[in-house]
């Protein structure tokens, strides 16, 4: 045996650790950059003195507050004086209401045609498609958002645009924010499957994995399902942070122009009023529906891996692969 | 035969098109884009009357206007180079930091991967734009110069951005050493085979850059302060939150537009940023390509490169010159070109341009300093001093009088002064302009020196006297009415001249309303307005080109020399907007007279320790700066009024 239980422990209490140290900065830069007043950094007349206005006593005091409020769950209180917490439900409800579909779409979307079309990508791939493919992917979001929203208006005169104060939203007002959120990690999406479908086919497995399958008379759709599908989502699902990031950044585009009330919404907003602890309140939110989504992909690739039942090391687990 | 890599080719033509738009900028735009505009009514060619802005693209403004009734063409081109140096600069700062950091965690540095751990997974929990966002809209970071403004949001989108970079680079470092075994990979060969795939994803960064621009552009994130005092615009439509033309600043009111089908207002700055980030991607995609297919191609070419540069290799090429004969001709001449154009530089076109003389204007300053310009505690009385001054002066340096009054017999004459007296809101407001000028041979497009000869102001209980900023301006202006007359007793000007001397302490300039009408005063004249010009830095200078009505584009290439005039003359300058504190621009503005203000200092500085502040000190007065921006504005008008090529066609 390589490593003594000493060692193991050593280094699990290391990792520990960092991972609360990690946490830790992360927190403190955040209530940094929300919470610490606007005029801390100053410019003076002729612009180019930087001066900061910054009191130490208050920082600390701002910091500790704000882990406080954290461990109480209230995440503080807004400019009216209610919990943060209390306040947020609304927007928490509206924003899930169209990040999970869109969640869901983008993903079965995106993985359904990204596994059917690496076969030709991994037999036909060249330059002029390289070249289209970078093209459509250049697109910037906002700019997609706003043809997709010009069709959907002057072809089916399909309003999408919340009016200002309305709390009680009909569901037709989903139905664009949960479109035009699905577009991006739909791509996002094809792009990973994709990527890690042809990692599988050309390093790991290799072309003979598949070949011996085709030859023992499997059907192209169940080498493409069972053998290429399955062990690429594997991956996938150990790696879903970028595509999850595409889904929240543009959550705030499509909240931001449709008007609709959901967290970035409000965080937009009370950042405009200087209402600065429910911005923050509102990240560690975000955080947690990132994790909770990431989570998701964590357990559902557990649950599908074929080598969820087998121990030891990776070493190992490849050898039996 | 090898497949042509059209990917980067196409990529490469485009980035080239970008780079030819900033170096022609000045050659593209047909208007000013800092002008704007308020209160118009226009006749389209369907016969249909537009009132206020923004207009929608139509045959003089191509790509449409904003709320502020600035050209989106204009803005467009201008702000091309503020965006795209924000993106590269970023990208820069981004391979900066996470080539060393990947580099290092690659090879197995625990220091150099933890921060990369943290800042990937970090800025992977809460999203990039998001604190991307928190931190620009920070209050201290809006109020920046732009040239602070860019430094700062690249460093800032670097920062929170590089992770994924270094990441990827890590990936590839350790894939590397893994390959080659811990110990038997060399340093310098990791860099051979990492340092292709940097430079190609320097591009794609560039790409990604561009991409956070336009989405926080979208929030409402803008580069630059925004100097617009946006309370003092009636604007029908929407609010304009940046002075500084650029990209994202443009895209601030895109929510606005889609709900009021003003669709004209984001969709070209959106095609501006596809066009950008399809360019730099192209490239950064199209050299991946080529160095997965082979890795070394990258390096073999750089090096095949630095050969063909090497001094030594041209020392070699000379033992075989028959062979070499193309090479050695080729590199001889370059080298001869560049060195002549060293040693030789071409001779610069200089225009024989009347000087001013700088006594004459001390002299003025002295005189205006005297007490009797402050009338002993009685305002009316100091003002009446000035204007008689004024008056005297006019008359001596022989210009024409400007004015037609008809006495009680009915005879004509032409004074230099227009009195005025009228009932407003129940007050008698009595006041007086002085005006001469000179009658150029072209009717048209008059160029106005406009001066608020106000030279006494109450601060509360106290008097104070404006000499930095009126008495330098009178003086100013009557050693160009000397040195312009005597230009053209010589050789008569195109344009006309008129030197306009307005009581701004009077309702809001209403002397000036009261002069238009008179010959050579109309919403077709041009004025120029100095302010502060013996303040400040040496070789700064400040034009505010807001108050060039963007309806009258024309103006714009008189501008354009001007700025080279002043850059020839030794001058840095900036654009500055100063709002309603100069109140005869301001009602020119309104009266839809185009002018430009020449100002010594930025309008904080003016707002700070000149504006209805005590000015009575004549030491405080940089004479010698007062003596070159006069010389500048001289140049300027020499090459306004004489000029006999513009491009009329363009005015509405």
């Amino acid at each position: 045996m390589r490593c003594f239980g000493g060692d193991i422990l050593k280094r699990n209490i290391l990792k520990i650790i960092t991972i609360l140290l990690f946490i830790f900065v992360g927190f403190t830069f955040l209530i940094i950059i929300t919470k610490l007043p606007q005029d801390t950094v100053n410019y003076s007349i002729n612009y180019n003195k930087v001066t900061l206005n910054i009191s130490w006593k208050e920082t600390k005091k701002i910091i500790i507050n704000s882990y406080k409020n954290i461990f109480n769950c209230s995440l503080g209180y807004n400019l009216e004086g209610n919990s943060i917490w209390g306040s947020i439900p609304y927007y928490l409800k509206n924003s899930l209401l169209i990040l999970v579909p869109a969640l869901i779409i983008s993903s079965i979307l995106g993985i359904l045609i990204g596994i059917s079309t690496t076969l030709k990508i991994i037999y036909e791939d060249n330059l002029r498609k390289i070249f289209w493919r970078t093209v459509i992917r250049s697109i910037p979001e906002p700019f997609v958002i706003f043809l997709l929203y010009l069709i959907a208006l002057k072809a089916f005169e399909f309003k999408s645009i919340v009016p200002e104060g309305l709390e009680d939203i009909k569901v037709t007002y989903y139905i664009l924010p949960i479109i035009l959120l699905s577009i991006f990690p739909t791509m996002k999406m094809i792009k990973l499957t994709r990527q890690n479908a042809i990692k599988i086919y050309d390093t790991e497995y290799g072309m003979e994995y598949f070949i011996t399958a085709q030859m023992k008379g499997a059907s192209s759709s169940r080498i493409l399902n069972t053998h290429l599908l399955k062990n690429a989502f594997i991956k996938i699902s150990k790696e879903p942070s970028s595509y999850l990031v595409l889904l929240l950044g543009n959550l705030m585009i499509v909240e931001h122009l449709l008007n609709f009330p959901g967290l970035t919404y409000k965080l937009i907003k009370n950042y405009n009023i200087g209402d600065m602890d429910t911005v923050f309140g509102i990240i560690i939110i975000l955080g947690l529906i990132y994790l909770m989504f990431y989570l998701i992909f964590r357990i559902i690739g557990k649950l599908i891996d074929p080598l969820k039942n087998k121990t030891g090391s990776q070493e190992v687990r490849e050898v039996i692969v | 035969m090898r497949e042509k890599n059209w990917t980067i080719i196409i990529g490469l033509i485009f980035i080239a098109i970008i780079i030819l738009i900033i170096f022609f900028e000045d050659s593209i735009i047909r208007a000013d884009p800092f002008s704007i505009d308020e209160g118009v009514e226009d006749v389209f060619g369907t016969g249909e009357i537009a009132k206020g802005h923004p207009f929608p693209p139509n045959p003089l403004d191509k790509y449409g206007t904003d709320s502020l009734g600035r050209n989106i063409h204009s803005l467009l081109i201008f702000g091309m180079k503020v965006t795209i140096g924000v993106a590269v600069l970023s990208a820069l700062f981004r391979v900066l930091i996470a080539t060393p950091i990947a580099f290092y965690s690659g090879v197995g540095g625990k220091v150099s991967n933890t921060i990369l751990k943290f800042f990937y997974t970090f800025f992977n929990i809460i999203p990039e734009i998001i604190i991307s966002y928190i931190v620009l809209n920070q209050k201290g970071f809006k109020k920046l110069r732009l040239s602070s403004s860019i430094l700062v949001f690249s460093i800032i989108l670097a920062i929170i951005g590089w992770g994924k970079l270094g990441k990827k680079l890590h990936n590839e470092t350790k894939k590397i050493v893994e390959q080659n075994g811990k110990y038997n990979v060399e340093k310098k060969k990791i860099f051979k085979q990492i340092f292709p795939k940097v430079f190609a994803n320097f591009f794609i960064e560039t790409g990604n850059v561009l991409r956070s621009l336009c989405i926080l552009g979208v929030l409402g994130i803008t580069i630059g302060i925004n100097k617009f005092d946006i309370s003092s615009f009636e604007m029908s439509w929407g609010e304009v939150h940046y002075y500084y033309p650029e990209w994202s600043g443009m895209l601030n009111v895109m929510k606005e537009a889609i709900i009021d089908r003003k669709y004209w207002i984001p969709l070209f700055p959106l095609i501006g940023f596809t066009f950008s980030i399809i360019a730099f991607n192209l490239v950064g995609e199209g050299f991946l390509y080529e160095i997965n297919i082979d890795e070394n191609l990258f390096y073999e070419r750089m090096k095949t490169l630095g050969y063909h540069l090497s001094p030594k290799t041209y020392i070699k090429e000379w033992d075989n010159f028959n062979i070499n004969r193309r090479n050695i001709i080729i590199k001889t001449s370059i080298v001869v070109v560049i060195i002549l154009s060293i040693v030789f530089p071409l001779p610069k076109y200089t225009e024989d341009y009347e000087k001013v003389n700088g006594n004459n204007i001390v002299n003025y300053i002295e005189e205006l300093s005297k007490s009797k310009y402050v009338g002993n505690g009685n305002r009316e009385e100091g003002i009446n001093e000035t204007a008689k001054f004024i008056e005297k002066e006019l008359e001596e340096i022989g210009l024409a009088p400007i004015f037609k009054e008809y006495d009680e017999e009915g005879f004509l004459h032409f004074p230099y002064t227009q009195d005025y007296s009228i009932e407003i809101k129940d007050e008698i407001i009595s006041g007086k302009n002085i005006a001469a000028y000179l009658r150029g041979y072209h009717p048209h497009y008059p160029l106005i020196i406009l001066v608020d000869y106000s030279y006494l102001g109450h601060l509360e209980t106290n008097k104070y006297k404006g000499l930095d900023e009126r008495g330098t301006s009178i003086a100013m202006a009557l050693e160009l009415a000397r040195t312009i007359k005597d230009k053209y007793s010589r050789e008569t000007s195109t344009r006309s001249i008129v030197f306009l001397f307005v009581d701004g302490s009077k309702y809001e300039g209403i002397g000036l309303q009261l002069a238009m009408g008179t010959k050579h005063i109309n919403s077709g004249s041009f004025y120029m307005y100095f302010n502060c010009l013996g303040a400040g830095e040496d070789n700064e200078l400040y034009l505010n080109t807001s108050t060039i009505s963007s309806r009258n584009t024309a103006f714009y290439k008189q501008m354009k020399k001007a700025k080279e005039k002043i850059k020839q003359n030794g001058f840095k300058f900036d654009y500055e907007y100063f709002g309603n504190e100069l109140i005869l621009p301001t009602t020119a503005f309104e009266s839809n007279i185009s002018g430009i203000i020449f100002s010594g200092i930025p309008r904080h500085e003016y707002l700070k320790n000149y504006y209805r502040q005590r000015q009575d000190n004549i030491n405080n007065i940089n004479i010698e700066k007062l003596e070159d921006s006069t010389q500048t504005i001289m140049d300027i008008i020499s090459q306004y009024a004489w000029s006999s090529e513009y491009g009329w066609r363009y005015f509405r």
